[in-house]
């Protein structure tokens, strides 16, 4: 009879062996999905955006993308619509159609070898500015405009909106020595974040923020920040933010930049409008000869009214940028929205109003001392 | 209301009296005592409800274990119409519900968090277990509170004759079990005491790595988790027995960190750096409940209750951070976050026999329930030349709630064939100025083709008024119990079930039932990707959806002289359709098409018995990626997804084997030996998975195994 010792002597390596192979391994995905048609289309007053893709399975033998030409009807009211092709993005379809609140929009694709999709929405109805109000506000180091948005009643269940800040920008450099003139168009963050520090203490629930670029939406709000707000962040009728909040890209460092005052230059830091350059500001060595002598920027309020699908949608696209724990089946999937029938994507409208332009001029009295 | 409902409790409690009876003997599912898997099967066919499994202790206890512990939740998890989630965890998903939807009682006392270290073990230790009724369909309008099961665990009574016990020592942990009279005949005591002695192994571990560290960095940590069941028992008369129960459970987790270096500055004088974590968690429960049944008459009897529950987590992180750099700077936070939930009720059960073809049960209950959570965050950050950088949040949030029910069912015997268990419940949960009214009606039917053929169909509706606020699938400590609002819905389920049941030949069983089930108001966590969610305002980051959920369970089974076979199989879908989410119905997460469960067990020595259980179903769900839509022209193209949850895991599939000793001592005592192996042939079984890309770009999935074989020994001497 085999004495216990020798018996777990020869057991030992073989149960550790059996215990070192448990870990990670490979598994096929079964090739289930099959191809459909992708559908992005927003319905807009001021012209609607429609995108119609060929989505292959991410994975097995059919992701090989062939020759799409879909067939596309766009109808307001059951009324097909004339499409034009957006010349330098080819899939991008814009619709010039006027629209109004409760205009019924539908689009219906179709193409060979794949199921046709469709899908329906509806003008929501104009969003009402009873009140605007822009003020300064300071704390030990920075110095931000504060907005306070007025509706014309209160939000009720159910009720989306979104917020768009876009910049105009006119400055007057001193660069090498002669003056320059530059003007320049963007847009800002609105959010409830006065400094990273604050952003990095935001429910993040509470703020949702989407890149709204070129009437698409995708997962990061670096380019045109879009804040997504339902019933629940306003205050009854009204909603206060700050004009110029960091913007979400900064809270985990995922666009791949670095965060101000860490390795790169924090102009927070280095500069102060009043007193020109701080002592201890952070200036990298190859800042170029550029000295800003004055700058006026243009704000204009951009609000949008939301349809349900859209806020849906654009609220998924943002939760996507944290999916890899829902990928792990860690977290529930809240990123999956979809209304294309047979299809994937969204067709969602929207209907804006634009605020008049609050300008902040800033003159230098004198010459900065460059350090 | 409460003026009538609450003397009629207090009567109830202070007045009832209880003993056996012979109308007892009828088909019933909450008297029975030990028995033989045959004498169990057997009863399961003869009670009215559906969807009822029984548990004796015996079975509790024996089987294949990890860890070296038996399990009470896993033994569940087996059952058909059950599936388990996350490995060896203590997920129970009874016929497509979420989870935390199912009824734990403790000898009739509601227990909210019924796990250890994460689900590792379940909260009830079967040295003390007298035996479990676990019910999927056919809910009794006994039972309230929970949409999806009832697990309902009674206690042991403490022998009243003679002193015994055992003591126990597993892989992880060691068990003590104690019990005899006080007063011989008429008053017991039963008490199970349970704790771990893994820091008995870190301790040390840390203790040796700290000291091969240095003084440059200490690490220290451990965990700990413990039990105590006590049941004191005292028979006032053959008609009166008081109970006093009392459960507590507690686990604790602490790890920290200590590190310093030494950095010089500008003038070369050497400064030290340090840096300081330290994370507690600490979460348990405890029940305490004084019983009183008594029988007025051979046709009246009552148990009266008066407990409380309470359930709480407490975890706290605190970092500080020193350097002398730039001169002193300093950092320290401290964040902690607690959550509690509590519950003090008065219950009265009574069974009246009016005649010999009806058993009338009715009851009434007053429950008040304490939900709370908070927070207490606290930042401070000083540098030279800077003003301090501080930041304090302090949030609270806190429900009271009261809960009145009354309840009332008759088992009608209208032939030898037909038996009838219509029943009504009526509950009123109020909190925040709400009320939340829910009639909830029960019925079950039972026809007796024969005597060894039964058909049985029921139909129920229950309602839940307390949601599990977690942004994880993991029992975290983190996850809180929080009431339904002036926001928040009551959940509810109704439930459709009807079976076949039969005996064919002695020994064998062959039992076939199916179900369909639709849920509402469900909630779902909807909000940032976080371990905590918010607990102030928590309705707003959930939301609401409905469910539904169908299939049938076969059980076949042969039991013989010492060797006994069951085979359990499930066929099953569960769907969900939450309109934030997905416009459309889509599989659960948890939608596991099939599941089959073998258990062997063999008698093959006078000492020695083996079982053997193989466990397979089809393997979770999880959501990736499904489609790329590229641009047309573009090489680069873009994930989406189709749906949630549509990617299917790997099928699971593992093996469970035990061989049980048990030999008497010259002394008369009994010594018993377990050896167990959980995933035998250690088959990887996939707990999560990710989505990855070959060097030519195809994606494939790779799944994470993260339990592998496990064998155990546990030494048992029973006394």
């Amino acid at each position: 009879m085999m004495r216990p010792t020798r018996l777990f002597r020869l057991l030992f390596p073989v149960l550790t062996v059996l215990w070192m192979t448990a870990c990670d391994f490979p598994f096929s995905l079964k090739d289930s999905a099959s191809p459909k048609i992708f559908v992005y289309c927003v319905p807009a007053d001021g012209g609607t955006t429609l995108q119609v893709q060929y989505a292959a399975p991410a994975y097995g033998n059919s992701k090989t993308v062939f020759d799409f030409h879909p067939s596309v009807v766009l109808t307001i009211g059951g009324i097909p619509q004339e499409l034009t092709e957006d010349p330098e993005k080819p899939g991008l379809l814009h619709c010039t159609a006027d629209l109004w609140p409760g205009d019924e929009v539908t689009v219906e694709a179709s193409a060979e070898g794949v199921p046709s999709a469709g899908g329906t929405t509806t003008v929501p109805p104009w969003p009402c500015i009873r009140d605007l109000s822009w003020h300064q506000v300071q704390n030990d180091t920075l110095t931000a405009t504060r907005v306070t948005l007025t509706l014309d009643q209160a939000p009720a269940e159910g009720d989306y909106y979104g917020l768009q800040i876009r910049t105009h920008t006119d400055a007057l450099y001193l660069e090498d020595g002669q003056p320059k003139f530059e003007s320049t168009d963007g847009y800002s963050a609105p959010g409830q974040a006065f400094s990273n520090q604050e952003l990095a203490r935001v429910d993040l629930s509470d703020y949702i923020q989407v890149n709204f670029a070129d009437g698409l939406i995708s997962g990061w709000a670096s380019r045109e920040p879009l804040a997504l707000l339902s019933a629940e962040q306003f205050d009854g009728a009204s909603y206060s933010f700050y004009l110029n909040s960091p913007d979400l890209d900064w809270i985990y460092g995922f666009a791949g930049q670095a965060l101000p005052g860490e390795d790169g230059w924090d102009p927070s830091q280095g500069w102060d409008p009043e007193n020109g350059w701080k002592p201890g500001g952070n200036v990298p060595d190859n800042l170029p000869e550029r000295i800003l002598l004055s700058e006026t920027v243009s704000y204009q309020l951009i609000l949008y009214r939301l349809s349900k699908e859209f806020w849906y949608y654009a609220k998924a696209q943002y939760q996507s940028n944290f999916d890899f724990l829902a990928n792990m089946g860690l977290i529930p999937a809240n990123f999956t929205w979809s209304n294309i029938r047979d299809g994937i994507g969204m067709i969602g409208a929207v209907s804006s109003i634009e605020s008049a332009p609050y300008i902040i001029e800033t003159q230098l009295s004198a010459l900065p001392e460059h350090p | 209301m409460r003026r009538i409902l609450l003397p009629l409790a207090l009567f109830s409690l202070l007045y009832g009296r209880l003993t056996p009876d012979a109308a007892a003997q009828q088909t019933r599912v909450d008297t029975l005592r030990s028995a033989t898997v045959t004498a169990i099967r057997e009863k399961m066919r003869n009670t009215t409800q559906t969807g009822l499994m029984r548990l004796d202790a015996e079975r509790l206890r024996s089987g294949a274990v990890a860890f070296g512990t038996p399990d009470v939740i896993k033994q569940l998890q087996a059952l058909p119409g059950v599936a388990a989630g996350n490995e060896l965890m203590s997920g129970l998903y009874v016929h497509g519900g979420d989870g935390n939807d199912n009824l734990f009682l403790l000898d009739g006392v509601p227990l909210y968090n019924v796990s250890h270290f994460g689900g590792l073990f379940s909260s009830f230790n079967t040295d003390i277990i007298e035996s479990l009724d676990f019910y999927k369909s056919g809910f009794p309008a006994r039972y309230g509170g929970r949409m999806s099961s009832v697990v309902d665990v009674e206690t042991r009574e403490g022998d009243l004759e003679h002193w015994h016990g055992g003591l126990s020592l597993g892989l992880i942990d060691g068990r003590l079990q104690l019990e005899g009279p006080i007063i011989p005949g008429r008053t017991s005591v039963n008490l199970a005491l349970r704790r771990s002695w893994m820091d008995v192994i870190t301790i040390p571990a840390l203790a040796y790595a700290n000291r091969r560290n240095g003084e440059d960095e200490t690490a220290s940590g451990g965990y700990a988790m413990s039990d105590i069941n006590a049941r004191l028992t005292h028979h006032f008369s053959p008609r009166s027995v008081l109970d006093l129960s009392f459960y507590t459970g507690l686990d604790n987790l602490r790890a920290g960190i200590a590190q310093r270096q030494y950095e010089k500055d500008a003038d070369g004088v050497s400064h030290p750096l340090q840096q300081d974590m330290q994370l507690h968690v600490r979460w348990g429960s405890l029940t305490a409940v004084a019983a009183f049944r008594h029988q007025f008459s051979q046709k009246l009897k009552s148990a009266s209750r008066a407990y409380y529950s309470r359930s709480h987590s407490d975890t706290g992180y605190q970092f500080s951070f020193e350097t002398w750099q730039d001169g002193e700077q300093t950092t320290a936070m401290d964040d902690r976050d607690r959550s509690y939930v509590r519950e003090a009720g008065l219950k009265s059960d009574w069974d009246w026999y009016p005649d010999s073809f009806n058993h009338v049960r009715f009851g009434v209950s007053l429950q008040q329930h304490w939900y709370g959570s908070g927070r207490v965050f606290t930042y401070e950050a000083a540098r030279p030349g800077m003003a301090p950088d501080t930041d304090s949040d302090d949030e609270t949030g806190a429900y009271r709630s009261f809960e009145p029910a009354v309840y009332a069912e008759d088992e009608i015997f209208l032939s030898y064939n037909l038996t009838l268990n219509p029943g009504l419940r009526y509950a009123v949960f109020v909190t925040q100025d709400k009320a939340w009214h829910s009639l909830e009606p029960r019925l079950s039917m039972k026809w007796m083709l024969n005597r060894d053929y039964a058909f049985k169909l029921s139909y129920t509706r229950m309602s839940q008024f307390a949601h599990l606020v977690a942004a994880m699938y993991m029992d975290l400590p983190s996850n809180s119990w929080m009431p339904s609002t002036a926001q928040a819905r009551p959940m509810t389920s109704g439930q459709f079930a009807g079976g076949f049941y039969t005996t064919p030949f002695p020994g064998v069983t062959f039992n076939l039932e199916g179900w369909y089930k639709t849920m509402e108001h469900l909630l779902v966590y909807n909000g940032s990707n976080t371990f905590i969610p918010p607990l102030t305002e928590w309705e707003k980051t959930f939301t609401e959806g409905s469910g539904r959920s169908w299939g049938m369970e076969l059980e076949a089974g042969w039991a013989g002289e010492k060797l006994d076979v069951t085979a359990y199989y499930t066929l099953s879908w569960t769907q969900r359709n939450f309109e934030a989410l997905y416009t459309g119905w889509f599989p659960d997460r948890n939608d596991n098409r099939h599941k089959v469960n073998l258990i062997l067990n063999w008698q093959f020595h006078p000492h020695l018995s083996l079982q053997l259980n193989w466990n397979w179903h089809s393997g979770n769900r999880i959501t990736f990626p499904s489609h790329i839509v590229k641009e047309n022209g573009s090489a680069d193209g873009r994930l989406v997804y189709d749906a949630p949850y549509n990617t299917q895991l790997p099928d699971y599939h593992r093996l469970d084997i035990s061989l049980d000793g048990r030999f008497k001592t010259r002394r008369g005592r009994t010594l018993g030996l377990n050896l167990s192996v959980y995933n035998a042939y250690n088959h990887k079984n996939a707990s999560m998975a990710l989505l990855t890309t070959d060097k030519d770009g195809n994606y494939s999935g790779m799944a994470y195994a993260l339990v592998p074989i496990i064998p155990s020994l546990s030494v048992s001497y029973r006394f």
